[in-house]
């Protein structure tokens, strides 16, 4: 018997009406995605990129077809549902880190429990094996000033992956770093995918790309080509 | 730093560190309601105060107590009158009198600075004097016209050795035995309406029959203000007009305003009402200064959510929901109020303090004054708060991330 995937996209569209007229951003797309995948959603500006992270990370809903992830549908779901769902399910990463300042690397990687009743001893637990896992032990009391923009990314791969989600959503991850600190971080996705993590890659960089297992190209909404490599 | 065990100890402590993050601008946004809570809690203070001491006029001078005032140093009763006053109101519960004799004591260190009233009737027991040494002045002492003396307590702090019972003292050039020591009267204020006495406790007392051996001098024998007990039954009221027909009976041919009645019950209802309408004034500028300090936070807090758009939309994308991010906005803005009450409370007493000192009046800062102060800071928080907290939740998690 075939394992379900840990998400499925059936017939998938996003419409936005602008202006009186109607803008099909996304769809209709349908593919799924196995736990422990690392695939990279490519495609230039425009191509529907951010609209299909915004659904995968249930930030947004589809306006047609269905989305499940480990075969619940989000689809209806109400907002506070939606955000519990964000909240144990999904580990944002972005471009520019977005770290709060007022909180040191312990505080920023905790943020997700703020929203989670659990144990204060669970949440310490879970983050600084979080923080371990990215290499920053050192740094635990520090502010985001205090670090390089690699640690800083760091710090929010460690608040992704705190929480226990069922996959990584990164967005251009590396964009706002240098060749160097970037490819440490890719480094560490690597190393996260081998470990089992599923991460889902958004970026408009080739090379990036092919270090994912899989590349889902999109192309003015629609999905032009999931291609599986070696 | 430890982590807070409940998940609203979290918020609120994150609550804290967001706005730590902005001290400066934090403290400034606190600064119209800690004005507004200030005046606040002054307004409370000296409301209270005045209560509290129309209470303690009200215990010196009693519900039914009525006070035939002399116009002028001639035109008040004479002890002669003053009995004949008692003798037709046979109804009349107590009355007594006192008189500043202008005279000082003499033949002591501080010679010349002790001032002796007069007194007589029931004046004593009417303001209720206690012997802290010694005995009070006495009906025999009136009767056999004794030259007694009783000292306040001031006075015998004052004077030591030279004030104490047994002793003697010089009134006039007439030698005076002091019989006694008054207890510390009652600290109150009294009213300027009603004032005429200073406190007890800087004076000699004497009965106003030493001043003459002979009975026929008691009709020039000016008592000063009589204090009269009416009773209860009858009410001051119409205490003061049977009170006035017997003056005119006794002095046909006086003129009516040579003695004044004073209810002191309706002066200090009178002045009550004064009161009620400053506090009342005083409220509503609080009330004003409230709602202005509280959109000057509200202010402050929509150009949070706007500068804050990536974070809240952050917050979204980690688990926040619409009630999460609502009630982290309201937190921040009742913290910030209720920092500004705190500042506000500080300032209010310091100042209600200093308005005490500067004025005399008498000002009294209560618990619940506080409380309420607080509380209505904790409401404008709140109320400061609601607009800009639905304006941050009403923004979409994917374009709010967008920033």
């Amino acid at each position: 018997m075939t394992a379900a995937p840990l998400l499925a996209l059936s017939q998938v569209t996003r419409v936005y009406t602008m202006g009186g007229s109607r803008v099909q951003a996304l769809g209709p797309v349908s593919f799924t995605i196995d736990a422990g995948e690392f695939v990279a959603v490519t495609g230039p500006s425009g191509s529907g990129k951010s609209t299909l992270l915004n659904i995968l990370g249930l930030l947004d809903l589809p306006s047609a077809g269905t989305y499940t992830i480990r075969g619940q549908s989000a689809m209806g779901l109400h907002e506070r549902e939606l955000a519990e769902r964000r909240n144990r399910e999904i580990g944002f990463i972005f471009q520019t880190f977005r770290l709060l300042p007022q909180h040191d690397v312990l505080g920023n990687v905790s943020l997700p429990f703020l929203y989670r009743d659990i144990e204060p001893d669970e949440i310490q637990r879970r983050c600084l094996e979080a923080i371990q896992r990215v290499g920053l032990d050192h740094r635990i009391g520090h502010r985001p000033a205090e670090l390089s923009g690699g640690e800083m990314q760091r710090v929010a791969i460690a608040r992704a992956l705190a929480g226990g989600p069922a996959m990584l959503l990164a967005d251009e991850p590396t964009g706002n770093l240098d060749q160097e600190t970037g490819r440490g971080i890719l480094e560490l996705f690597d190393q996260l995918h081998a470990a089992g993590t599923t991460i889902i890659l958004v970026t408009h960089d080739p090379a990036i790309a092919a270090r994912a297992a899989r590349q889902l190209d999109l192309r003015d909404g629609l999905l032009v080509e999931d291609r599986r490599l070696a | 730093m430890k982590t807070p065990r409940s998940r609203r100890a979290r918020q609120l402590h994150d609550a804290f560190r967001s706005l730590l993050l902005h001290r400066l601008r934090s403290l400034l946004s606190t600064l119209g309601i800690a004005i507004a809570v200030a005046a606040f809690v002054a307004m409370l203070a000296v409301g209270e105060g005045a209560k509290r001491e129309i209470l303690a006029q009200i215990r010196i001078f009693g519900p039914n107590t009525v006070l035939l005032r002399p116009a002028s140093e001639k035109s008040g009763l004479s002890l002669g009158e003053m009995q004949a006053l008692r003798r037709q109101l046979t109804s009349i519960e107590r009355m007594g009198a006192m008189r500043d004799t202008g005279l000082t004591v003499t033949g002591v260190a501080a010679d010349g600075s002790v001032p002796v009233y007069t007194q007589t009737g029931d004046f004593l027991a009417m303001r209720g004097v206690a012997a802290a040494e010694g005995r009070l002045l006495a009906d025999l002492d009136a009767l056999q016209r004794r030259r007694v003396a009783l000292v306040g307590s001031a006075v015998s702090i004052r004077l030591g050795l030279e004030a104490r019972p047994g002793r003697t003292l010089l009134v006039g050039g007439e030698t005076y035995e002091i019989v006694g020591i008054m207890a510390p009267s009652q600290r109150a204020s009294v009213s300027p309406a009603l004032a005429i006495h200073r406190n007890l406790d800087d004076v000699v007392l004497i009965p106003v029959e030493s001043r003459a051996t002979d009975p026929r001098a008691d009709d020039t024998l000016s008592v000063g203000e009589v204090w009269v007990e009416i009773p209860p039954a009858m009410g001051p009221i119409a205490g003061a007009e049977s009170l006035r027909s017997a003056v005119q009976r006794l002095r046909p041919n006086a003129p009516q305003d040579g003695i004044q009645i004073v209810i002191p019950i309706e002066v200090l209802r009178r002045e009550t009402a004064i009161r009620r309408v400053l506090n009342l004034v005083l409220a509503a500028l609080g009330g004003i200064s409230l709602l202005v300090g509280g959109i000057g936070v509200m202010n402050i807090m929509l150009a949070n959510v706007v500068e804050r758009r990536g974070e809240i939309g952050l917050r979204r994308a980690v688990g926040a929901g619409r009630a999460e991010i609502i009630g982290q906005f309201l937190v921040e803005s009742t913290l910030l109020t209720v920092l500004g009450g705190g500042i506000g409370i500080v300032v209010g007493v310091l100042a209600a303090a200093i308005l005490g000192v500067a004025t005399g009046w008498s000002v009294a800062v209560t618990p619940g004054a506080l409380l309420i102060a607080l509380a209505a800071a904790a409401l404008a928080g709140i109320g400061s708060g609601i607009y800009p907290a639905r304006q941050a939740a009403g923004v979409p998690p994917a374009e709010a991330l967008r920033g």
